[in-house]
């Protein structure tokens, strides 16, 4: 009997000490109950940086603000040129890359609303002990937050709108109207602007300059609505004045004197940049990278004398530049013509340099020697209008590429995001950071909320502060083109530009909004954001249509995207088509 | 009785003593087979009605002593009919056995345990050694394709040492794995058996129905197989080998233009153009000479085919087949000897192998050697113990995708400059660069060791009374280094970049059973219990890095990289702690029952849901016992069976239900900013997916054993299936875990033995069919009977559908095709002629091409896959034919149609102005990728392949007798001699799972399929 006794107790051991043998503990990762203690409601605030770098680090980043726009229109190649470029039906609800966007829009806003929600219960121990820390945490959040609303409100119109923690299953969700997506937005960043301060420990965490230029934008936004409903009020004009002021007179910001100096890539924190997101060299803490300087580049690397190298970068032809923006600028006295784009390539490959023959060598002793050495420039993009059979042509030793032969693979080859650090020709990972606010925007966006009031006189004032720093500046060499291609006096080389490019009130009154916009892009294309501005100011199809001969297609009711349909098609209890998605898309 | 239980030792003691009290006599004999009269040994000879008994020697003879009224002896032995022999006075019994044709008293390996075919109430498929080596397989996975109704064995990849993919009765799960549960020598294992040699499997049991595999609870829901590897046999020393060698060569490549073809393609792709960039009808010299002046061997190639008055002829261009550049003649080889030992207490196994395969892609192969020793010792009568354990190891030389980077290469352009060096971008494209690069710059190289062992001990408590214990260890470290020099295609003459990837798995499983059997009057019964415990342990380590200071370090010191790409290590651990019960019982050996219930708990689900059940039941009737039968000469045997079961299938990952954060990185400036955001919502309420699956089958042997099959149907709905549920992501998730859907899998398996021809000279043809359908329907979703056509799930549609336009031809130039082409591009679609013409579905009327206009085109599984394998023998020749289909699915192949008139691709009939009937859309140099491209891609898989003709020969025993060989054999096979098939891919057959898309079985454009020659040779001593 004490034997049987003896089995059961072992049997009854065993499986009591199932339960044990089953028990799992998490060791490897870390689960939700981390974001209640300090270290972990930090790394959440970190995640909700990180989440910055995704839509615009990567080539959706300049699809959806650069294709099909008045100032770029599309390369040689890209897989989805025919969805932005050239508003073709794949610009449907089933595209993947809006869907990541949105995404990644939502990814924000759920890992700042849990910051929102926790962060006031957070049992500090070293660096949430006071209010103010706090406080400046939850203004770095609700100005993600409001940044990630904006960005959907602008893309898509009425979005669902969620402000508070959802950890869980949640299915169904209701477009809020613009109207109140866009005041949830302004309360977000009006408490940022009154918690930020002006500077941080940490450099590219959010600012009160940087909430500041943020509101002033969002107003900007909402006020210049036409027929479009935006909740927009009298005095949105005046907030874009007074936050935008508060931002140039507080005195941390000042614009790059060099428009060439801001885009030097070991001039990344520099005085104009109000709010970058940040990429770095360490590429353990790059995640995937700015990799913006993949798509802007001319095909160079095949041509003689030439073969792909790091400073020159990888050109995936992807963008480049329409007539419209090279033309609209007074390229003899504006600097920022000669200094955004890229002219010459020096050779850097000696084996597949050219060879002078009998039919253009310009001495009989030069026959069958190389046109060049390297270092010397072996291809030259030049804004002249040299016809093709030119004899000139013949007798360079380098390309002598024209306006004439520009095409979707030879065209500038925008400098803006070339990033000659990165370890290796073939990295993807770029480590520039994106400037997503500066300064020269504020003062253009001040300026344009003067001209709507009508006060052009105070618009031309804040232009013109542009303008100056756009120009050449005494003693400043200009490049050879001045004279060579721009009808510009070799004498005057080095003479100020200054007084050649200040505008007037009465230049800008006529059609101010178009001129605006106009102006906008001189100083800043290619800095993803013109499609958003072309919708603001609701000129997107006739800008559009007038200026970029790839985009004919355009229709009005492109001025919004598509709802992800796997967003629809997942909801437990979507509406009516008309509710659930933008119109023209059903 | 408590002593007799506890001290075994003393309990048999008190047997035997007791056994003395009783007279006894001595029998001894002689047995030999009816068909040669060669002796048998290893025949059991048993007292009926009593567990005495012994086996036959090498030369067949036995000795027993027989307590007195016992009077009948039983004869049995695998394959032959059981004789009973009364017992008058004689002490010599000589037995005669006779094959049985019939095989019913063959035993089948079932889970935790054995049983007589006759007895199994489940749907069982059994693949014997016999089978196994009538042909050389690769793997021990190749040898069930087409050998097993309801099984689908189909290579993931033709890589050298690629593990085929094993699904069993369709798929059920969209998350889970379909893989089935391998159980090798008692001990079910977590990862795959690709290390096994084929030549070690004594046999292969292969699991179906849910009254078979319920007793694997959790784990059971995929079938399983049951894997018994070779033991020693009591007697003479053996020794064995089986080697083979041979050469392979592709069965089929990927066809791309040439360069004419191609010349005139980029003509062709560039006069549709904007504006007209070749403004020329034919090839034009001029024009040519601004069209290829991007490379000057090209533009030289392009030009001599001009004459001096400007006549082109093609036949005059050279070009470059680069794919054939990396192919070679692949090259295989296989040894084994095995060496068996032992008497009637000591049984020992030992085998070495080695297998090498050299792909026919230049830098791919693969080398296996394994070591295997099996041990059975009789430690006194009651006790028993022994193991089996095999430590292989496998070096994978992985290579890189060397074929499917040269489709792309302009043919016009040449791999070598005129002094013999290879050309790092032939043709001048900024895109592509020499593969020829990487067949010495690109190494992957993968090591895997692996200890696999089964130890058990056995104890006979009482009559009928068993106690076993199993244990089995299952250890795996892992390897993978990589080294990409700076001058491949990957790294574009960047820097050299490195990657090195540890990890190391141990298993182990413990099991206590406890099995007992009684037979009384007409009534028999089998009860058996088991306690198990199982865990699996996993731990990785992986680091990157670039910019190595010098190439020729690989991946062996990466720590002088310039620049770390990555680090990261993980850890995981899973455990399973089970009970199971099973009840066998027959009636008069005509009514067969089981009864089976397996609770199972398991480490990753959450806490208040650890365990779960899985009941089943089966019953089995032998019809033919009954009396109404017994004249119904015609039946040799006729049994039908009936089964219920429940199984799981274990899809939840280790902390799934815990929730869980995943790493983040930013930089303020250059410091460090690491985060955690959320990834995957906690879910305490997941757990296993279950499946219920009825059975009813029919075993039946006609004519004498000439005719026997199997026909088994099913049905099976699975539930609570696990699927991400797809979440709008405006919730900040993607999806969850969750268990929601259901799915339903119905089929019919058919398996036909038929003895055609058996002469008496000797001439025997044999034919087994093998007839399976499956139709998979997905029966609800999360939204209930809402479709999820993001995923491409429908309902009362399979997983695998492939949902897009209807083609419907190229849209054509005549004046009706222009006018509705008009009305379409009105509604902001881009038709023009030699586009490509949709069958627009949803309302002809709007011509307007939406989302809705999508259907779903068919089926990615097949709807039939038969076999048919003939053997004729005659005297010692053997030939074995082994035919094999499948029918009826569709497939992608990626024919790379990008980039037209740059990339070159597979060769294609486009459509021009003139050649009107062209299948494909007319190129363009705009575009980069062409509207609609996927719908190229659809074709039907349907294929019908030779897989194996085997010619053997068996040396006559006369002869070989003479030389001291026990046995030989000489064979010559051609494996994939022969396909037919109307679809452009290389192999309709291969499946490529790295396809993002699940619902896609992207026909491989990586590796062509082999076709082999091999010479093998078996012998033994």
């Amino acid at each position: 009997m004490q034997r049987i006794t003896l089995y059961i107790c072992c049997l009854a051991l065993l499986l009591s000490s199932c339960k044990k043998y089953l028990e799992e503990r998490l060791i490897s990762g870390v689960s939700y109950d981390y974001y209640d203690t300090e270290d972990g409601i930090e790394d959440a605030v970190n995640a909700a940086y990180a989440e910055l770098r995704y839509p615009l680090g990567r080539e959706h980043g300049f699809a959806i603000t650069e294709y099909g726009t008045d100032e770029y229109t599309e390369g040689a190649d890209g897989a989805e040129k025919a969805t932005f470029n050239q508003y073709n039906t794949t610009l449907n609800a089933n595209n993947g890359w809006l869907h990541d966007i949105w995404t990644s829009y939502y990814r924000g806003v759920s890992i700042t609303n849990l910051c929102i929600s926790r962060i006031p219960k957070i049992n500090g121990v070293n660096f949430y002990t006071n209010d103010a820390n706090r406080n400046m945490r939850l203004g770095e959040m609700r100005f993600i937050r409001a940044y990630c609303y904006f960005m959907l409100v602008q893309t898509w119109g009425r979005v669902p709108l969620l402000l508070e923690e959802n950890i869980g299953v949640q299915t169904d969700f209701k477009r809020a109207e613009v109207a109140q997506v866009y005041d949830a937005i302004i309360s977000d960043l009006r408490f940022a602007v009154d918690n930020l301060p002006a500077t941080q420990a940490d450099y590219g965490r959010a600012t009160k300059g940087a909430a500041q230029h943020l509101l002033a934008k969002v107003y900007l936004t909402r006020g210049s609505a036409v027929t479009d409903q935006r909740g927009q009020k009298a005095t949105d004009m005046d907030s874009v004045i007074y936050y935008g002021e508060q931002v140039i007179s507080s005195g941390n910001y000042a614009l790059v004197a060099d428009y060439a100096r801001l885009w030097d890539m070991n001039n990344q924190k520099n005085s104009e940049v109000v709010f970058a997101i940040q990429f770095s060299k360490n590429l353990l803490i790059n995640g995937d990278g700015n990799k913006l300087h993949l798509y802007y580049g001319m095909e160079y690397d095949i041509l003689p004398g030439m073969q792909r190298d790091v400073a020159n970068g990888r050109p995936f032809k992807r963008l480049r530049p329409t007539d419209f923006l090279m033309d609209a600028y007074d390229r003899k006295n504006d600097s920022r013509f000669y200094k955004s784009f890229k002219w010459a390539y020096l050779c850097n490959n000696e084996a597949n340099r050219p060879k002078w023959d009998a039919s253009n060598a310009p001495d009989p002793s030069l026959v069958g020697q190389p046109k060049f050495n390297l270092g010397d420039t072996a291809v030259y993009v030049s804004m002249d209008r040299l016809p093709d059979n030119d004899p000139q042509r013949a007798r360079t030793p380098y390309l002598w590429i024209s306006r004439t032969q520009f095409n979707p693979k030879w065209y500038p080859t925008l400098i803006k995001f070339l990033d000659p650090e990165r370890p290796d020709k073939t990295e993807e990972r770029g480590s520039r950071d994106f400037f997503l606010m500066r300064l020269a925007e504020t003062y253009l966006m001040v300026a344009e909320a003067y001209g709507r009031k009508g006060d052009f006189a105070q618009a031309a004032a804040y232009i013109n502060i542009v303008r100056k720093r756009a120009a050449y500046h005494e003693g400043e060499v200009k490049p050879a083109q001045y004279y060579l291609v721009e009808g510009g006096n070799p004498a005057d080389l080095t003479k100020s530009t200054e007084p050649l490019v200040m505008v007037t009130a009465a230049d800008i009154s006529n059609d101010f909004v178009n001129f605006m916009l106009t102006e906008r892009m001189l100083e800043l294309h290619g800095e993803c954001m013109r499609w958003y501005d072309l919708v603001r100011t609701e000129k997107l199809v006739e800008r559009v249509k007038a200026y970029n001969h790839e985009a004919a297609n355009i229709r009005d009711f492109h001025k919004l995207r598509p709802i992800p349909q796997a967003h629809i098609e997942r909801l437990s209890h979507p509406g009516p088509k008309e509710e659930e998605q933008n119109p023209g898309y059903y | 009785m408590k002593n007799k239980l506890s001290y075994g030792g003393l309990w048999l003691y008190l047997l035997c003593h007791g056994l003395t009290l009783h007279a006894q006599s001595t029998i001894q004999g002689k047995v030999t087979d009816a068909r040669d009269g060669a002796p048998l040994p290893g025949v059991t000879v048993s007292v009926k009605g009593r567990s005495l008994g012994t086996q036959t020697d090498m030369k067949g003879e036995y000795r027993l002593r027989v307590p007195a009224g016992q009077n009948t002896l039983v004869f049995s032995f695998i394959g032959y009919l059981t004789q009973e022999q009364a017992i008058d006075q004689q002490t010599t019994i000589n037995i005669v056995l006779q094959e049985d044709l019939k095989k019913l008293d063959e035993v089948v390996v079932v889970g935790y345990g054995q049983q007589k075919r006759r007895d199994v109430t489940g749907s069982i498929v059994s693949i014997g050694e016999a089978k196994i080596k009538q042909s050389p397989v690769l793997s021990a996975a190749q040898a069930l394709q087409g050998r097993a109704p309801g099984v689908y064995a189909a290579q993931s990849s033709n890589r050298p040492g690629a593990d085929a993919r094993v699904q069993i009765r369709g798929r059920r799960s969209f998350n889970a794995s379909s893989d089935p549960l391998y159980v090798i020598d008692g001990i079910p294992i977590y990862v795959g058996i690709s290390e096994l040699n084929p030549n070690d499997i004594a046999s292969m049991e292969v699991l179906k129905d849910a009254s078979a595999t319920a007793i694997y609870g959790s784990r059971g829901a995929n079938g399983v197989i049951l894997i018994t590897t070779k033991r020693g046999k009591a007697g003479k020393v053996t020794v064995d080998y089986n080697g083979y060698t041979g050469v392979q060569e592709p069965l089929k490549l990927m066809k791309t233009f040439d360069g004419p073809g191609y010349a005139e393609y980029r003509r062709e792709a560039f006069r549709n153009t904007k504006n007209n960039q070749y403004p020329s009808d034919k090839p034009d010299k001029a024009l040519d000479e601004q069209l290829f002046k991007q490379d000057a061997t090209v533009l030289q190639n392009v030009l001599n085919a001009y004459d001096a008055n400007g006549n082109y002829d093609p036949s005059k261009i050279r070009s470059t087949d680069w794919g054939d550049l990396v192919l070679r003649t692949g090259f295989i080889q296989n040894h084994q000897v095995s060496v068996t030992a032992g008497n009637d207490k000591t049984k020992v196994l030992f085998s070495g192998s080695y297998y090498q395969h050299k792909g026919i892609i230049r830098n791919q192969d693969y080398t296996r050697w394994s070591l295997r020793l099996n041990v059975d010792q009789q430690i006194s009568n009651a006790i028993r113990i022994g193991m089996s354990s095999v430590f292989s190891s496998y070096i994978q030389n992985y290579g890189s995708d060397l074929y499917s980077a040269t489709y792309g290469i302009n043919p016009l352009s040449t791999p070598y400059d005129s002094s013999g060096k290879l050309i790092f971008q032939p043709g001048n494209d900024a895109q592509i660069y020499n593969p020829l690069y990487d067949i010495n710059g690109m190494v992957d190289e993968r090591r895997k060791f692996r200890f696999l062992g089964s130890f058990f001990g056995e104890v006979q408590l009482a009559e009928g009374l068993k106690y076993r214990i199993n244990f089995g260890p299952d250890y795996g470290p892992y390897r993978q280094g990589e080294f990409r020099s700076a001058m491949t295609t990957d790294r574009k003459g960047g820097t050299a970049w490195a990657r090195i990837y540890n990890d190391s798995r141990f298993a182990y499983t413990l099991e206590n059973l406890l099995f007992y059997n009684k037979d009384f009057k007409d009534h028999s019964l089998g009860v058996t219990l088991l306690q198990s415990i199982q865990e699996e342990r996993f731990e990785r380590s992986e680091e990157k890095a670039f910019d190595l200071p010098y190439e020729s370090q690989g991946f062996y010191n990466i720590g002088t990289a310039v620049t770390i790409d990555g680090i990261s290590s993980g850890y995981s651990r899973k455990r399973l702690a089970s009970f199971m019960g099973r009840i066998n019982y027959s009636y008069k050996d005509k009514y067969l029952l089981t009864l089976s219930t397996r609770a199972d708990g398991s480490s990753v689900l959450a806490s208040d849901n650890k365990f779960d059940f899985f009941p089943s039941a089966a019953l089995a009737w032998r019809v033919k016992q009954e009396n109404f039968m017994q004249n119904a000469g015609f039946f040799d045997d006729l049994k039908l069976r009936l089964g219920y079961g429940v199984t799981g299938n274990s899809s939840v990952d280790p902390y799934e239900t815990l929730g869980s954060l995943t790493k983040t990185s930013y930089a303020w400036d250059d410091v460090p900013a690491y985060g955690f955001r959320p990834d995957k919502i906690p879910n305490p309420l997941l757990h296993w997916e279950r499946t219920a699956q009825y059975n009813v089958g029919l075993d039946f042997t006609l004519l004498k054993g000439r005719i026997s099959g199997t026909v088994d149907a099913y049905l099976q709905r699975t539930s609570n299936l696990i699927m991400d549920r797809q979440l709008p992501t405006a919730s900040g998730f993607p999806n969850i875990q969750y268990n929601v859907g259901e799915t339903s899998n119905r089929g019919i398996e058919v398996s036909l033995n038929t003895l055609n021809v058996d002469t008496k000279s000797g001439f025997r043809w044999t034919t087994d069919w093998m007839f399976y359908t499956n139709r998979e329907r997905i029966e609800r979703l999360y939204g209930g009977k809402k479709d999820d056509v993001g995923n491409k799930w429908f309902i009362g549609q399979p997983i695998g559908v492939i949902f897009d336009y209807r083609m419907d031809g190229i849209w054509q130039n005549t004046p009706e095709d222009l006018a509705l082409m008009e009305e379409y591009n009105r509604n902001g679609s881009n038709f023009a002629p030699g586009k490509i013409r949709l069958g627009n579905v949803y309302d002809p009327k709007e011509h307007k091409i939406t989302a809705d206009d999508r259907t779903i085109l068919g089926y990615t599984t097949p709807r039939w896959i038969g076999s048919l394998t003939n053997t004729f023998s005659f005297k010692g020749l053997e030939l074995m034919v082994f035919i094999y289909t499948q029918q009826n699915y569709l497939i992608r192949t990626d024919k790379r149609l990008a980039l037209a008139g740059r990339y070159n691709h597979m060769a294609i009939d486009y459509w021009t102005p003139t050649n009107t009937d062209g299948k494909y859309p007319r190129p363009s140099a705009d575009v980069e990728n062409v509207e609609f491209q996927d719908l190229l891609y659809y074709e039907d898989g349907s294929f019908v392949k030779v897989k194996t003709a085997t010619l053997g020969y068996n040396l006559p025993s006369g002869l070989l007798n003479r030389l001291g060989v026990r046995s030989m054999k000489v064979y010559i096979s051609a494996e994939n001699p022969f396909m037919f098939t109307s679809a452009d891919s290389m192999d309709p057959e291969v499946l490529n799972d790295s396809s993002s898309d699940r619902n896609y079985r992207t026909s491989p454009v990586s590796t062509p399929t082999p076709r082999s020659f091999l010479f093998g040779l078996n012998v033994g001593f």
